[in-house]
């Protein structure tokens, strides 16, 4: 695990994508803290990190540093080699996230350093530390859950730019999950009508991803009655349902709340850890269901 | 050492390896023959636990592929298809994370590389980027690849595809090399160069086992036949004639003829040698052979006479498209073996023809229905006559 840990940082750094795509992220966050903490003199850090995400530098940013993973094995068949190594798809996979989350750890290391120096230079002592690091922890747990969409997104494609295509894609629609929240139509039926079609959706996925119609019909025709059931017994719970789920999925959207009210919010630590998990197992899901086509 | 027990694949409705059992012991060298799309390669990556079989199981050395994949995996070495060769590294990085990657012990790792590096002969490439070495090179960087670790058994699959002749006989003698101390299971459709190489033969087609045997054996059960591509400017009906005439003849059936030229296929039992007489027959009636060649039997044929040995061809003809095919190598050699005809010791390498295309299988296979009638005739005398001062090399023939 170790060997393919090293090889993935060794290559991402001797490849030019790993590198630029250090220096842009180290640019682009070095102009938002110079604009936001040095040309207009405020003292929180979290603005400039909180800026990068709302202009969607990681969104641009972040398939750069995943969709070369799987992708780019199976192109070029050394995946063959991965799959007859006496290592288990999990460490495959989990080494290979490391790397990813090293690689993209570097700007952020360096970037960590920053109100260091603004402490520096505050005679006024206006910048607090504690919100600084709190809004920079919470990047580094977003980007991580960020980093293995982006990942499953590569597994599932042989080539890196679909890959690259398809985390914007999932970036996009988790920046909009709130917008589309707020505008949602708040009636019990059509709640119960989301979530039905919520219902098909995944089981088409299964189906997609299995090619096991009972499977698929499980998978929605379990939750789709469910909620008829619970529709049927109480309406009233249905009011503005889907818009508060979709509004729990907001991932950007908790990140700047957090961050701009300088809070270290333990909820959206929790939900980036485990949407970080899910995805990962997923991605390893996907990996191992390749041997079975 | 591998069991092998009744391993399916199916890709939907389509059955790529059909109940496949088989055992390898420890110490020889394997050859895994078969035609293209015969299911070798899906075979050998279930073998090597890349695919997981629809039915089937694969245990290495007492370990399930499936219950303990990390166990079986440490006794196998394996190069498929394409070598999986990451171009961005130099084959001394490369080796080195695939050492260190099958749990190589860190202070071995140095000396292992050097050894399989050594051994393959790499040694002078080792600081190159595998992207800027050719063919030869990347395919024996795989093989160092399949070597370390140490493994009990090395697969290799289609080592030699691709490779230009001189490549080809290196790659055989690393095999051969590699045999002398550990199981090698060699995929391939060249026939020669199983031939050369392996102990045991175990053919597929079509996804299913068409013989399991020491090469000893499977040669005994097949007896030599020289298939021989005459061109004559005659029409049909003579050149027919002509031949009827000559005896020994098993079989002749014409497969061109445009031009005034005719081309006609004629077997006759490799023991004897019929080129002579069939050219001074033609040249009793005045009529010129323009080209005269010997075919290499192909896989197809082989199997129909493994699979189906006494001869009933015509109800395994898979095509049935009968003839006419024109072979352009095929013409070309045969100038070649016409011009200098008596020359006894004559014997080329590189035949194109062994590279068999699904297309000449197809081709060749459906010439087969045509005039096989008298192929019982042949079951009588035995197949291990030496040819060495022909340019006819017998396909088991004694060697």
């Amino acid at each position: 695990m170790l060997a393919i840990y090293k090889k993935e940082v060794r290559s991402a750094l001797c490849g030019m994508i790993g590198c630029v795509m250090i220096a842009v992220m180290l640019a682009l966050l070095g102009f938002f803290t110079s604009v936001e903490n040095i040309a207009n003199g405020g003292p929180r850090f979290e603005v400039a990190l909180y800026d990068a995400v709302v202009l969607f530098v990681f969104v641009i940013i972040m398939p750069f540093f995943t969709m070369r993973t799987l992708a780019e094995e199976k192109r070029t068949k050394t995946e063959q080699l991965l799959l007859s190594l006496p290592v288990s798809m999990k460490k495959i996979v989990f080494a290979k996230y490391l790397a990813v989350m090293t690689i993209v750890g570097i700007p952020m290391a360096v970037v960590a350093l920053y109100p260091l120096v603004l402490k520096l230079f505050d005679s006024v002592g206006a910048v607090n530390l504690a919100t600084s690091y709190s809004a920079w922890f919470s990047l580094v747990l977003m980007l991580a859950a960020m980093a293995a969409m982006g990942m499953f997104a590569s597994s599932l494609v042989e080539n890196q730019i679909i890959a690259a295509l398809i985390s914007v894609g999932m970036y996009f629609a988790l920046y909009f999950t709130p917008t589309l929240a707020a505008i949602f139509p708040p009636s019990p039926p059509a709640s119960l009508a989301a979530l039905i079609i919520a219902s098909v959706v995944l089981g088409t996925i299964v189906l997609a991803v299995t090619k096991n119609s009972t499977a698929a019909c499980i998978a929605t025709g379990v939750p789709a009655a469910a909620c008829i059931i619970v529709y049927v017994a109480d309406r009233s719970l249905f009011s503005g349902l889907f818009g508060k789920i979709l509004a729990s999925l907001s991932f950007f959207q908790l990140y700047g709340d957090g961050a701009m009210l300088g809070l270290f919010d333990l909820t959206a630590v929790v939900y980036y850890v485990s949407l970080a998990a899910l995805f990962l197992f997923f991605t390893m899901m996907n990996m191992e269901r390749r041997r079975y086509v | 050492m591998i069991t092998v027990s009744h391993l399916s694949k199916k890709y939907g409705s389509h059955t790529a390896v059909d109940d496949i059992s088989f055992t390898v012991e420890p110490g020889r060298i394997y050859g895994f023959l078969g035609p293209n799309g015969a299911g070798k390669s899906t075979t050998m990556n279930m073998i090597t636990g890349c695919l997981s079989p629809t039915e089937g199981e694969v245990t290495v050395d007492g370990h399930s592929m499936l219950d303990e994949p990390v166990e079986a995996k440490r006794h196998i070495g394996y190069l498929p298809e394409t070598p999986p060769l990451y171009t961005d590294m130099t084959p001394y990085e490369y080796l080195r994370f695939v050492a260190e990657a099958k749990g190589v012990r860190r202070d071995k790792i140095a000396d292992e590389v050097a050894d399989v590096m050594a051994s393959t002969g790499i040694e002078d490439m080792q600081d190159r980027l595998i992207r800027n070495l050719s063919k030869g090179y990347r395919q024996r960087v795989g093989i160092a690849q399949a070597m370390l670790g140490d493994p009990d058994v090395i697969i290799l699959d289609e080592p030699t595809e691709g490779l230009d002749p001189q490549q080809r006989t290196e790659i055989r003698t690393l095999v051969r090399e590699l045999g002398r101390e550990r199981t090698v299971i060699l995929s391939s459709h060249v026939l020669s160069e199983v031939q050369e190489v392996c102990d045991h033969l175990i053919i597929i087609s079509h996804g299913k086992l068409a013989a399991n045997d020491t090469m000893e054996n499977i040669s005994r059960s097949l007896k030599p036949t020289t298939s021989l591509l005459v061109t004559v400017k005659a029409a049909p009906d003579e050149a027919e004639a002509v031949l009827a005439g000559i005896e020994g003849i098993e079989s002749f059936a014409v497969t061109v003829s445009d031009g005034g030229s005719t081309t006609v296929r004629v077997r006759y039992p490799s023991e004897v040698d019929l080129r002579e007489t069939i050219s001074f027959a033609f040249s009793d009636i005045r009529r010129a052979v323009v080209s005269m060649g010997i075919e290499e039997e192909n896989l197809e044929e082989i199997f129909l006479r493994l699979t189906n040995p006494d001869g009933d061809k015509e109800s395994a003809d898979v095509d049935g498209d009968g003839g006419a095919v024109v072979d352009t190598e095929a013409g070309d050699e045969a100038d070649a073996d016409n011009d200098d005809e008596d020359d006894e010791d004559e014997s080329y390498h590189y035949d194109p023809r062994d590279y068999l295309t699904d297309e000449d299988m197809a081709a060749d296979g459906g010439d087969d229905g045509e005039e096989e009638d008298d192929d019982d005739d042949k079951d009588d005398d035995g197949g291990d006559d030496d040819k060495n001062d022909d340019d006819y090399k017998p396909l088991f023939g004694g060697r």
